[in-house]
Order: C-alpha cells, then sequence, then structure tokens
C-alpha cells in the first residue's frame, strides 16, 4: 500500500533522486495541488517542468540515468486532455517505443516510470510519486548506463 | 535472356533514351563474391552490372546523395524498395525522378552464408517497382521471432550481452554510412550544444548511442541489414533495430516502408494506441 | 452637429455580471479587444458551477484543468477588474453611458496585501461550518478559500459564525497572518462605476431537490444532489475522489440517477427540459465506473436528450464499454431501509414493474434561475420569461429587453457549456458594436522600460528565497538554502524574503537587480504556474528581459508535502534552487514577435451564421468580405418558412440580406468560391473566383481573421419508399405544403408550387392523418449522429396540422424526443392536442409498404404490446442534416479539420467553442453541426467577437516562447509537419539558389509545446525558454 511508502520512516533506507519531467498544464498543476492539499510523499523527486510531455526528448531520460539518477518519472495530461490538443497522443507512441528498447536493454522495468495526472488529480500525483519512489528503491542505486561504468 | 542480360538491356536503354541520368545498380567488387554499388551514367557501361546474391548494401541509402543529378533508375530488391518507400515518406525522393528497376530477392549472402536479415525477411520482392526485371520469387513463410530467445532471458543478462556486444564499437559510423535513413546534415552524435552523447567509447557512451540510433529507426527502419553487414566489428545492430520494429508493429500495427501514403508511425497516433506502461 | 441634444460621451468600459465560465469568456473576449473590464461576481471566487465538476462530456476532460487557465488569465489581465463578494445594485442611464450601482461586501482580508499562502486556514477554530462549496458534504472554517485554486486566491472571512465578529474574542487569524492581511474593520460598501455596456452571465442554480420531496434528498444520506456528486467524483472533493456513500462511506455498488428532477415537470413549474442533465448523468455514470469496474449504474430517464456533437457516439460507449444501464421509466418515490441506508425504487418500464434496491441515488436536477436572479433581473430592468429566464429573442440570442444590456449562458435558458461560452462570446460582441468607436480608450498602456542588453555579459545570477511565511520556512530552512545558493556558480547575490511576492519584496528584487547588475534572476518560492507572470513583470521593471527569470518551487512541491520532513525538504529546496540556477545560466532574452494585422475578416457564406457574422464584424468596427457561392443570401433558412415559435423565417431573413447590403463596412461577393487561401492569423491572401454573366473573374482580398459559415445540408431520404409515392414527403416538403393550404385564398397559386409531388387540395380537412418518422438517415450506423432540430420540426408540424384541422390524426414514431430547453412546451402542447408519439428503437424500425400508391406503415406500439398498421394520408419523413458539399475541399485549403461525420471541428469541444486550432480561423453555424437558429446566431456573434481579439491589434504579439529551427541541422525529413497540431512548422526551400530545404516556424501559430522539437532526430528544433541545453544543465547540476 502506498501509506506504506509514505511513512516509511527508517534512517539509512535508501533514498534515490528520481527526475520527473511534469508537462506544465495537468501534471505539474496536479503536483502544486498536491502541495495545496498538503498531502505528503516521499521527497525524492526533483521536477523539471516542461510545457508538454510531448516536449520530453529520449534523450532527457536516458540523460538523467546517464547522470546518475537513479529513476526517471514522465508525467502528462491524461489522453483528451492535451493542453496542446496532442502532444501528449505523439509522445505517447516514443515513450512507448522507448519503454519497450529499454526493457528489451535490461534496463530494470520500473526505472523509468510514465504516468497521466490530471491537474485535479493532487492525491493521485501523491500515489505516483510514492509507487515511483518505493519501486525504485526496491531496485537501489542505478548501475546502470552510468556515464563512469558500463556495468 | 538472364536476368542479369534483361537488367543490363534496360540500363542501356534507359541510358541511351535519355529516360534517366544514371542507373543505379551493382558491379562485382574488387574482392571475390562482393559487390558494390554501381553509378552507371553511360550506357556503354551497363554491361558492368550484375545482380545476385552478392549484392547486400542498400541502394536508397545512394539515392540522396544523387538525386540532384536527375531522374535516376535504381535497381530495388524487396527492402531496397522498402528504404525507397521510407525516403518518399519523409520527402527525400520525388517519385517521379525515379524508375525503380525491381528484382526479386532470394537473400544476399556474407561469407557463402545467409545474411541473417535475409532469413527472416517478409518481402523478398519489391513493394513498388515501375518495372520487374525477371521474375518474382516465392513469398516466404513468416520466420520466427529472431528476438524471441534473446527476449527470454533475464533482464541483467540482457543487459550484460547488449553491454558487452556495445562496448566493441568503435564509432566509426559505418553504420550510418550505410543506412538509408541516415541523411541528416549533422547526425545528434556530432551536434554541441547539447552534447547529448560522448563521442567517446568508454563509459556509456556507447550505450547511449546505440539506443539514440535505434530510436531513430523506429517506424523507418526496414531491417535490410545493412547496418549488421557493415560493422567492421560484427555488432549485432540488427537487434536494436528489430526491437524498435516490433514494438512499432505490435503497439502500432504499423510496418516500415510499405505505404508511402501512411504517414512514419512516429508522426501519427491513434488516440486508442495501447498505453499499459503507462499508469 | 449642431444638433440641440448633446448625447452623454460613451465609455469603452464594460461591465460583465457573473463570473462563471460564461462570464470569464465574456471578459477575456472583452479585455483581448481593448474594453476594460469589471467582472462581478456575488461570490469570494470566480469559477462558477464549472469550477465544481469533476469531468466534462463527451470528451470527459478534467473540468479544473481546462478552466484554471482560463480564471488565471482572467485574474491577472491587466483590463480586467475582478470585483468578488460584490452585487449589482442598480443600472441606470444610456447604452454607451451607463452608472452602475455596487456593492462590495468586505472580504476582511485585504487583496492588496494576501498572498494567498494559507497559513490563516489552518488556525481558525471554528472548523464544523458546512462546505457549502462540497455539498456540505465536508466542513471549512469561519475563514475559508472557496475551493483550493480559487481566483482570487484569498480567503475570505464567514462575519456571521467568525468569533472575532460574533464574540470579539480569538483573532487567530490575523495572528498567523505574517503578510498582515486581515483587516476586520472592512466595511461594506457601495461604489458607482461607469461602463459603456452590461454582459450578463449570472447562470443559475441547479433546482432545488425539495421540488421533489418523495426522493428524500436531505433526509436519506446516499441520495444526493447531482452536484454533490460531482463534488464526491472530483480528486479533489470532500472524498478525495473515492466514491463512497455518504451514510457509511462505503464504496456503494448500485448506483441510480433519476432525470429530470426540477424538469420537464409542470407539477412544479418547470416545464422547460434542462437541456444539459441527461449527458451530465450519463458522464458521472460513466467516470463512476472509470472509478470502479464493480459499480453498477442505472440511468432511469424519458428521453435520452444526447443531441449534441458526439454525445449519441457517447451514450453508445457508455451502454456498451462502460456497462450503464439505460432504463425508460420515471420512477415515483424512493423508500429507505433505514438500518442500511440502502433505497428501494419502484418503477415501470416497458417490460413491467419492477423494485429494486439502490446503495446511492443520484438526483439529476435541472436548471432554474433562483430568486436572487431573479431579483437581479429586476433591478437590471429588463424582462424575465415565465420562469425567470432572461427573455430573448432567436435572432438576438444575447439580446435582453434592455437596449445595452446583453446576456449568455444559462441565465437565458438552460445550457451546457459549450452553448454558454458560445453566447459569452456573442455577448461580447453585442457590446462591443455599442462601443467601437470606445474600443481601446480606456485600457491601461502598459509602461516597461527598455531592455538592457545584458548578450556577452557575463552571467550574474540573483537568487531570492522566499518564507512564504511559514509556508516554507517552518519546513525548509531557508538561511541554509539562501547559504548554499552563494556557493552556486555565477551566482552573485542572495537573500532570503518573509514574501517575495508582496509588494515591498518586489521593490526590493529591483533595486538588488541594479545594484548587482543581475543580468539572472531565480526566485524560490511557489508555482510559476501562479506566480511566474509577478516576477517576470518585476524583472521586466527593472530592465530585464522576462525571460531571464527562472523558478524554484519550493512550496507547493517542497515544504508543503515533506511537512515532516526538515531535513530531507531543505536538501530537495537546495537542489530545487540548484537547477534553477543552472537552468538560469543559459537563458536567453528572448523578443517579442510583432507581425501586422489586416483588419479585416472574411466571412465564407451567406446563410444566417454568414450575414450575422459579417453584420457583428461590421458592426465592431472592422470590414467583412462575404462570401456565397449561391446567387443570393439566405442559405437553407430561405426553405423554412416559420419557426416553432411562429417567427416568420423569410421575412427576417430579408430584413438580415437588407442590413448586409445596406452596410458600408461589408463587401458580399455572389456566385463565388475561394480559390486558394494562403497566410496566417492576422494576415491572409484568398483568391476568390466568381462566375457571372458567363465569365469567370478572380479577385485577391486581404484579410486577418476567417470565419467558415458554410452551413449543412437537408439529405434526401434513400429509405421509406421516398421517391415512390406522392404522398411520402419529407418534413421539409410537409411544412411547405401546410404554408400553401395556410396561405390566402387570393394569393394562393394552386398546384404551382406543390405540383407535382404534393397532391393535396387546398382543403386543410383533407389532411386527414398524417405519420411521421423521425431519425430518418440519423442515429444510424452511417450517420451516428442526431441532427439535433428534426424532433421540434416535426413537434411544429404536427402542431401546424392540428391547427388546420383539429380532428387529424398525427402520428410521430420516434427513437427520443429531443425537444430540449424551452422546445419542450411545444411537445407538451403537442400531446395535449392529441398528437400520438409513438416509440421505436433501431430493432423495432418501422415498416413502410406502398399499396396502391399510397403508404402503410407498420409499427411495433409498445404501449399496447403489439404491431399495429397505420395508412396516413401523407407519411412525412425527418430526414436529417448531413455535411455540406465541399467542406473537405475548403478544410484542406484552410489546414483545419472535420470530425468523422464531416463537420468543422472546433479546438475545444467545451472552451474553444467558435475557435480552431489553426489561429483566426472561426466558425459559425450548421457548419460546425446542426443546431436552431438562435444557436447559429449567437455563434455566428461568437466568432466575431473571437475574430475582434485579433482584428483590434494593430499588430499581433507572438508568444516569446516558440520553437525555432537551426536550418543547418535541419534534415528536412517532415516529421515535424505531422507532428504539429497548430500547423505551425513546415518545409520550405529557405534558399532558392541551392535549393536548401529547412523546417520554418510560424511563430504567430507556434505554442511552443515543443512535439516538433523532440520528435527531431537531427536536433534541429529547440523551444525557447524550455531549451534542452537549459534542460540538460538543469538534470547535470542535479546529479553531478
Amino acid at each position: 500500500m502506498p501509506e506504506a511508502a509514505a511513512t516509511n520512516p527508517a534512517a539509512g533506507v535508501f533514498e534515490p533522486k528520481i527526475v520527473a519531467f511534469l508537462c506544465n498544464w495537468c501534471s505539474y498543476a496536479g503536483a502544486d495541488l498536491a502541495g495545496i492539499s498538503r498531502i505528503q510523499y516521499p521527497p525524492s523527486i526533483r521536477v523539471i517542468r516542461v510545457p508538454c510531455s510531448g516536449r520530453v526528448d529520449p534523450f532527457f531520460i536516458l540523460k538523467a540515468l546517464q547522470s546518475g539518477a537513479d529513476g526517471v518519472l514522465v508525467s502528462g495530461c491524461h489522453p483528451g486532455d492535451c493542453h496542446y490538443l496532442t502532444g501528449n497522443y505523439v509522445a505517447r507512441r516514443r515513450f512507448a517505443v522507448l519503454n519497450d528498447l529499454l526493457e528489451f536493454a535490461g534496463i530494470d522495468p520500473g526505472r523509468v516510470s510514465f504516468s497521466w495526472v490530471s491537474a485535479a488529480e493532487g492525491e493521485r500525483f501523491a500515489e505516483v510519486v510514492r509507487d515511483v519512489t518505493e519501486k525504485v528503491r526496491q531496485l537501489g542505486p542505478n548501475r546502470k548506463l552510468l556515464k563512469e561504468e558500463v556495468a | 535472356m538472364s536476368r542479369e542480360e534483361q537488367l543490363r538491356k534496360r540500363a542501356k536503354e534507359l541510358l541511351a533514351g535519355k529516360e534517366v541520368v544514371m542507373v543505379l545498380g551493382y558491379r562485382a567488387g574488387r574482392r571475390p563474391g562482393t559487390a558494390t554499388p554501381a553509378f552507371i551514367t553511360r550506357p556503354e557501361d551497363a554491361d558492368s552490372l550484375v545482380f545476385d546474391d552478392r549484392c547486400g548494401a542498400n541502394l536508397a541509402a545512394y539515392l540522396p546523395r544523387v538525386k540532384h543529378l536527375g531522374k535516376i533508375a535504381v535497381v530495388a530488391k524487396g527492402c531496397d524498395s522498402r528504404s525507397i518507400v521510407t525516403l518518399l515518406k519523409e520527402k527525400q525522393l520525388d517519385r517521379n525522378q525515379l524508375v525503380i528497376l525491381g528484382v526479386g530477392c532470394d537473400g544476399v549472402k556474407e561469407q557463402g552464408r545467409l545474411s541473417d536479415s535475409c532469413a527472416t525477411c517478409a518481402y523478398p520482392n519489391p513493394v513498388v517497382c515501375d518495372e520487374m526485371v525477371g521474375d518474382k520469387v516465392a513469398e516466404r513463410e513468416s520466420a520466427a521471432d529472431p528476438l524471441a530467445e534473446f527476449e527470454k532471458l533475464a533482464p541483467e543478462e540482457r543487459w550484460q550481452a547488449l553491454a558487452e556486444e556495445v562496448s566493441r564499437c568503435i564509432r566509426c559510423y559505418a553504420c550510418r554510412q550505410v543506412c538509408p535513413n541516415c541523411y541528416c546534415p549533422t547526425c545528434f552524435v556530432d551536434a554541441g550544444s547539447p552534447q547529448w552523447v560522448g563521442k567517446t567509447t568508454a563509459g556509456s557512451d556507447n550505450m547511449m548511442f546505440h539506443l539514440m540510433r535505434a530510436m531513430h529507426m523506429a517506424g523507418r527502419c526496414v531491417e535490410c541489414g545493412a547496418c549488421s553487414r557493415g560493422c567492421p566489428m560484427g555488432i549485432d545492430l540488427m537487434k536494436f533495430n528489430r526491437k524498435v520494429a516490433k514494438t512499432v508493429k505490435d503497439r502500432f500495427g504499423a510496418v516500415a516502408g510499405l505505404n508511402p501514403d501512411e504517414p512514419p508511425a512516429l508522426a501519427a497516433f491513434d488516440p486508442n494506441d495501447k498505453q499499459e506502461f503507462i499508469r | 452637429m449642431g444638433q440641440t441634444k448633446t448625447s452623454t460621451p460613451k465609455v469603452g468600459a464594460v461591465l460583465v455580471v457573473g463570473g462563471g465560465i460564461g462570464g470569464v469568456q465574456s471578459a477575456l473576449d472583452l479585455a483581448d479587444s481593448g474594453y476594460k473590464v469589471y467582472l462581478v461576481d456575488r461570490a469570494p471566487a470566480i469559477g462558477g458551477i464549472m469550477a465544481m465538476l469533476d469531468k466534462t462530456f463527451p470528451t470527459n476532460d478534467c473540468s479544473m484543468c481546462i478552466l484554471s487557465p482560463k480564471l488565471v488569465a482572467a485574474g491577472r489581465h491587466k483590463d480586467i477588474e475582478l470585483m468578488t463578494l460584490t452585487e449589482v445594485l442598480g443600472v441606470e442611464g444610456e447604452p454607451g453611458a451607463f452608472k452602475v450601482r455596487l456593492k462590495r461586501h468586505a472580504r476582511s482580508v485585504d487583496l492588496s496585501k494576501c498572498t494567498g499562502c494559507g497559513d490563516c486556514l489552518t488556525k481558525c477554530p471554528v472548523r464544523d461550518l458546512p462546505n457549502e462549496f462540497e455539498g456540505g458534504l465536508s466542513n471549512r472554517r469561519a475563514i475559508y478559500r472557496l475551493y483550493a485554486q480559487a481566483v482570487p486566491n484569498a480567503p475570505t472571512i464567514d462575519r456571521a459564525h467568525c468569533l472575532k465578529f460574533q464574540k470579539d474574542k480569538c483573532g487567530a487569524c490575523q495572528k498567523a497572518c505574517k503578510a498582515g492581511a486581515i483587516d476586520y474593520t472592512q466595511q461594506d460598501e457601495e461604489i458607482v462605476i461607469d461602463v459603456g455596456s452590461v454582459v450578463v452571465t449570472a447562470g443559475s442554480k441547479v433546482a432545488p431537490t425539495s421540488l421533489r420531496p418523495e426522493y428524500g434528498h436531505g433526509r436519506y444520506p446516499n441520495v444526493v444532489s447531482s452536484l454533490e456528486f460531482e463534488r464526491i467524483l472530483s480528486a479533489s472533493g470532500p472524498y478525495s475522489g473515492h466514491v463512497q456513500r455518504p451514510s457509511d462511506g462505503k464504496a456503494p455498488k448500485k448506483v441510480a440517477w433519476l432525470q429530470c428532477v426540477g424538469s420537464r415537470d409542470d407539477s412544479v413549474e418547470r416545464g422547460y427540459c434542462s437541456a444539459m442533465c441527461c449527458m451530465y448523468a450519463v458522464k458521472e455514470a460513466v467516470i463512476t465506473r472509470e472509478h470502479s469496474s464493480e459499480v453498477e449504474p442505472t440511468v432511469f430517464y424519458m428521453d435520452m436528450r444526447s443531441y449534441g456533437k458526439d454525445f449519441d457516439k457517447y451514450v453508445d460507449r457508455a451502454e456498451q464499454q462502460y456497462g450503464v444501464r439505460l432504463v425508460r421509466a420515471r420512477v415515483p418515490e424512493i423508500r429507505e431501509d433505514p438500518d442500511t441506508h440502502n433505497l428501494t425504487l419502484r418503477y415501470a418500464s416497458d417490460a413491467g414493474s419492477f423494485t429494486e434496491e439502490f446503495d446511492m441515488v443520484v438526483l439529476s436536477c435541472g436548471f432554474v434561475p433562483p430568486p436572487e436572479l431573479v431579483d437581479l433581473g429586476k433591478r437590471l430592468d429588463f424582462e424575465l420569461n415565465r420562469y425567470g429566464f432572461a427573455a430573448t429573442d432567436a435572432w438576438a440570442p444575447t439580446q435582453t429587453s434592455r437596449a445595452g444590456v446583453s446576456v449568455a449562458g444559462s441565465f437565458s435558458q438552460p445550457m451546457a457549456i459549450p452553448e454558454t461560452v458560445t453566447g459569452a462570446s456573442g455577448a461580447a460582441a453585442a457590446a462591443e458594436e455599442i462601443l467601437a468607436a470606445e474600443r481601446g480608450s480606456m485600457v491601461k498602456e502598459s509602461s516597461v522600460p527598455t531592455e538592457n542588453d545584458v548578450r556577452g555579459e557575463a552571467p550574474r545570477i540573483g537568487v531570492f528565497v522566499c518564507h512564504c511565511g511559514i509556508n516554507i520556512g517552518g519546513v525548509v530552512r531557508v538561511p541554509e538554502v539562501v547559504e548554499f545558493a552563494r556557493t552556486l556558480p555565477h551566482v552573485v547575490y542572495a537573500e532570503e524574503n518573509l514574501y517575495s511576492c508582496s509588494g515591498d519584496t518586489q521593490d526590493k528584487i529591483k533595486d538588488r537587480i541594479r545594484e548587482h547588475r543581475l543580468n539572472r534572476v531565480v526566485v524560490a518560492s511557489c508555482s510559476p504556474r501562479t506566480h511566474e507572470p509577478l516576477f517576470q513583470s518585476t524583472v521586466a521593471e527593472a530592465g530585464l528581459n522576462p525571460h531571464l527569470f527562472a523558478m524554484a518551487n519550493i512550496r507547493d512541491q517542497c515544504s508543503w508535502v515533506h511537512m515532516k520532513e526538515p531535513d530531507k525538504a531543505t536538501a530537495k529546496a537546495k537542489d530545487l534552487v540548484k537547477m534553477a540556477a543552472a537552468r538560469a545560466l543559459r537563458l536567453k532574452a528572448l523578443p517579442k514577435v510583432k507581425l501586422p494585422v489586416t483588419k479585416a475578416g472574411l466571412v465564407v457564406g451567406g446563410g444566417i451564421a454568414g450575414m450575422t457574422a459579417a453584420l457583428a464584424l461590421a458592426g465592431e468596427g472592422f470590414d467583412a468580405f462575404l462570401v456565397e457561392r449561391d446567387k443570393e443570401l439566405g442559405g437553407n433558412a430561405r426553405d423554412i418558412p416559420k419557426t416553432v415559435e411562429g417567427d416568420d423565417v423569410r421575412k427576417r431573413l430579408k430584413d438580415l440580406a437588407d442590413k448586409v447590403s445596406a452596410h458600408p463596412r461589408i463587401r458580399t461577393f455572389f456566385n463565388t468560391r475561394i480559390k486558394a487561401i494562403d497566410g496566417f492569423v492576422g494576415n491572409y491572401q484568398t483568391t476568390l473566383q466568381s462566375e457571372g454573366g458567363g465569365e469567370r473573374k478572380e479577385e485577391s482580398l486581404k484579410h486577418g481573421v476567417v470565419v467558415v459559415a458554410t452551413g449543412a445540408q437537408y439529405r434526401t431520404p434513400t429509405e421509406y419508399g421516398y421517391g415512390q409515392s406522392p404522398s411520402i414527403v419529407t418534413q421539409k416538403e410537409l411544412e411547405e405544403m401546410l404554408e400553401e393550404i395556410k396561405r390566402p385564398r387570393d394569393r394562393a397559386k394552386p398546384g404551382q408550387a406543390l405540383d407535382p409531388l404534393i397532391p393535396r387540395s387546398l382543403d386543410p380537412s383533407s389532411v386527414g392523418s398524417v405519420v411521421m418518422i423521425q431519425c430518418v438517415g440519423s442515429r444510424d450506423e452511417e450517420r451516428p449522429y442526431c441532427s439535433r432540430i428534426c424532433c421540434t420540426e416535426a413537434v411544429k408540424n404536427a402542431l401546424a396540422i392540428k391547427e388546420l384541422n383539429p380532428d387529424a390524426d398525427v402520428y410521430v414514431l420516434y427513437r427520443d424526443i429531443r425537444t430540449y430547453g424551452m422546445r419542450e412546451e411545444y411537445y407538451r402542447q403537442a400531446r395535449q392536442k392529441g398528437v400520438v408519439f409513438i416509440r421505436y428503437s433501431p430493432q423495432t424500425r418501422p415498416d413502410v409498404r406502398i399499396v396502391d400508391g399510397k403508404p402503410v406503415v407498420a409499427v411495433n406500439d409498445p404501449i399496447l404490446g403489439r404491431a399495429i398498421e397505420l395508412q396516413p394520408d401523407i407519411l412525412a419523413l425527418s430526414s436529417g442534416i448531413v455535411p455540406q458539399s465541399g467542406s473537405e475541399e475548403l478544410a484542406q485549403m484552410l489546414k483545419v479539420p472535420l470530425n468523422s461525420d464531416g463537420f468543422f471541428l472546433e479546438a475545444h469541444m467545451k472552451l474553444r467553442p467558435v475557435d480552431f486550432a489553426t489561429e483566426g480561423v472561426f466558425m459559425a453555424g450548421l457548419c460546425h453541426f446542426p443546431k436552431f437558429i438562435d444557436e447559429a446566431t449567437a455563434q455566428a456573434q461568437a466568432a466575431a467577437s473571437r475574430a475582434a481579439t485579433v482584428l483590434s491589434r494593430d499588430t499581433l504579439e507572438a508568444e516569446a516562447t516558440v520553437a525555432n529551427v537551426d536550418p543547418t541541422r535541419c534534415s528536412a525529413c517532415h516529421m515535424c509537419e505531422g507532428l504539429c497540431a497548430y500547423h505551425a512548422i513546415e518545409v520550405k526551400t529557405i534558399n532558392e539558389r541551392t535549393g536548401k530545404q529547412a523546417a520554418v516556424v510560424n511563430e504567430a501559430l507556434c505554442k511552443g509545446c515543443g512535439a516538433c522539437a523532440a520528435n527531431c532526430r537531427s536536433l534541429a528544433i529547440d523551444i525557447c525558454g524550455f531549451q534542452a541545453e537549459n534542460i540538460g544543465r538543469e538534470i547535470a547540476a542535479l546529479l553531478d
């Protein structure tokens, strides 16, 4: 359950660094709403605001992993809600190819996550962060694709 | 008349009649058992044209480089023709400036052995052509999924295998050179600000390069195998290509290089595209 | 000149009454077109009912996601003055110069000081007041914010319950407020403002459930109103989006919706149909299923009124994909089991009588003007209809009986969001027509100093870290973050602020920029979504380009969500500041791109919509080119003698056409088609091709906008024996025939107009029996949409027949009668006069044979439960509306889309109903979807209002955050073209000599979404403001 992750108290628990690319209009607003509603989630994510999930170049994701991020989250508007009409639809195809390719290459499933979170879904945003954090915690620090060493 | 003779005859006619300025085909290579692209501009040179199982290069790769000369006739196997379709979609070629001389292909041999990519080829005949030279060859049974074995491995094993594979890369970019899809004026590996991919062969730079190269093949690569055959280090580049092609087919129902009127798979979308990987 | 009567000078300001989505749309249109706007709302925040909704049909868009950007835009528009907690007392004067008396209630919070931090909200000891916004399902305090994203964001004190006001005790909120914004001494005040025009968008309220006491709302906890249920569904609602029963918090399994509560009910003086409840109920059922696939939703309805664009498809999907059960039955009452609080419904449907238990019941309440709105109407002194809605005319649907006062939205009649938004824009156009000459006279000039050129300077970054009272500082150790910031590369100055957004800090930031020659500014505080524009204008006032600014969100996304982990929150805040500073390093000054505007509009199509749009454009003071491919104006309406309300359409049409030809600003082209359209918003060039007198002419026009008003066409039926018997006619033909019969004998031309199709003599009694079949060629596989108008047309003709011959037998074979809104009245009349309505389903379509040249109609009567056979004198087919011929060609020329049915597709089905995604192109009338005259007229006015937001400007300022292309890198692969939803990028030959091609961005159209950039293999495209390099630096900074 997500609560377990949220209240994970123990010092010494691996606190991953997760880079989150959030679209300005839905997911970033959803993250703001989580704040306005004081919904607590683990301090693992570092948000990079992008206009649209369609702006997220596969390079951003790979670069984050290469630079040492333990996880990456990409979140945009739900299908049909895109502020730019179809940006998330075209992004979805790109993400699908990348997702399958990374899995194929043996990057642990869960290192890179994708979600749709709307501006009204503060609780959902927190839940996504809890889930993603928990998954990455279980995987441990990222050791693949690092700049320094290739496993 | 043998197929090769027919080919030479048509080439001569096209050049003599000034219907085209060049016939792009194959001639015997310097090393025995190889063939190399031939750029024939004079009717009398047409007799050097060959076509057989040595002719592995994807001739579509050369079209963007010679298209400025005028109308070109090009010899096209199934894979070459599909690459031509990809290039037509991306408006790199003008269909009216091409005469496609289709040839059926029973597969290319490398050192006497059928090339891996040909072993699984589902389109041995041209998907688009103006005229066939010789007969079409028999369609093949669809081969077993060449990735099936690899995909059964544990993620860790896959990572190790691919990491080992790409660690051999010397970044000579021969793969890029022979690929019809690589026509960017500046390749992403050569770009600065931001320099997304390090130019070294150290650490994960090679993996970054190969992953992104594969991303750029999605919906475009026709799995001709020219890159794998062209790699001096024997890296199995096709493994990456096949994966993205498989994703594009399974998820979007699209196969590269079949229909010039369909948009490239990654320049399109369906509101109902599968999204089980998104939560 | 020299006239005796001196008229008062006109005022270039408009009062908009009501801050729901309608008022916000009117206000934005007007302010964007050069008018000062006072936007008045009784509530403490704008947003209206739409702010309470969870999702919107038929796209299931998140309501708040699409509304909130509009609210924010209205809240910070330089020419919109928000006046919340304010009521209109009275309006005096004449169009152009009104004096409005307003009463502004005390908020007890100083808006100029309040930062919206919310510290006060948690300190108030009065915590058990029912939260009205949440339908009383949760509690609020005596100081409260209407809803989380409220605009303005400041809270308000409910004096009736505040201990300070009631007992002169407490004062906790004042103590909590570090900004000193709580002011108990504020008084209600009366103010007078001058405006030239008034737009009333005061909305309506959901019908009180007390209209149907037998449903037990208020007594049975698990019976909720539809609006309460919206809050239950909402992720930000009282149950955080978990669908649960108010009685015990358990997830309900069986949920029922009861339609028409306070609608279609003469017994409670609510005879009209509320027009949107069928759709919202089905939507709520769908969304409930999306929450949990365990739920079994059932909607009890009378007629499924899914008459809008894509509505029928939505309902079909609800049934087939979501398992929503639709039961045609009226439920007389609800009984509650007092132990379980389960609810028992007894009802009779075609299949028999049933008793069924449900866990929860939602009452689909209609819409009514509540007494306070009726009162408002009286104070504004215009006529109301018998239900208390503002009375309007179909041909001027936004005009009240008082000149200069227009109305839009559900204060004129119940209507859904798109019609409200359309009407709101239309009402804005009406206001502009009165004040065309005053445009621009009262708007604020923005006074921004000239920009310092910082190119070539080494980066000098200043960092300002906000405590936000205790909102940030109570968790994050701000001084430590400031110290850390000082160690970052190129940071030359850093300080902490109590409130970075307060007026004095703004001044301080400007001083620091000058003192320390800062050329990049980072503010670490709250969300850039709400505060970036404020800080950007601050740095601009200090001479920096506003894009040399970066924000770190250390409140909403840090201190507020990690309240119990100060160490980690502080570490995260440092990371966020470091990332912002890294991004700031390479920020570039982005110039504003200015493009000229040709102040004229092209209107394509000379029907009612086209003529109205041209007149509205001309009335607003712009030139209009009206292009009609026929030889005369009028369009389809030429074939309609009367509306159901009894309007003489042809006479009104002639009036309209006369006005068009008389207007000096309108140039009309007959027998003319569009040959080519080039250009983009503000700068179109169109080639017209005219035919006349046997010769072809071409003419080229320049204009800034395009209004598509090409209409639609009646479909010629191919079914039910049409064409095989003179007794089988379309509704349109039947109406012509009835007109001919009614025409006075001396002017009648027997046989001429009607022959050969119509065999009637001119004797009314010869129309003895008529059968009408509805949905002919509508709502079927080929055309899965409702043509919207046919039910009303049938009712109109049925009434006309009954008037000619009260003894005539009239049968209407229908699937659902969709006389939505006030048209329900005519349906009721028809039933009263004995018109027989027999329902059929797609499985039991009527069967028509022709015997001896006359139709014989067999149909199953669900009430009798058996097949009956009818042998009418006339069989009238309600054949639907199909898209106009040539739509595809025009769509291609304009690069705008059609939907799958072939109608033009708007930019957004809810909030941009007249805009295309392509800027500068608008639509009106039946080319968008079948609709009535009042709806087409409103949409045409709306198109003119939207157009004015472009044409009123001398130059268009393109957004600075657009894509740009490095042509040397571009491979001209055309991928970006296909990805761009706005057609803003195009591969062109950029060097004629070398033939070099590259993608070129049209900055007027580009929205900066970045879809092109992220898919560009050669990294040739970048997005200003979101440059790949900056994002790369952010990533690197975080992880180094």
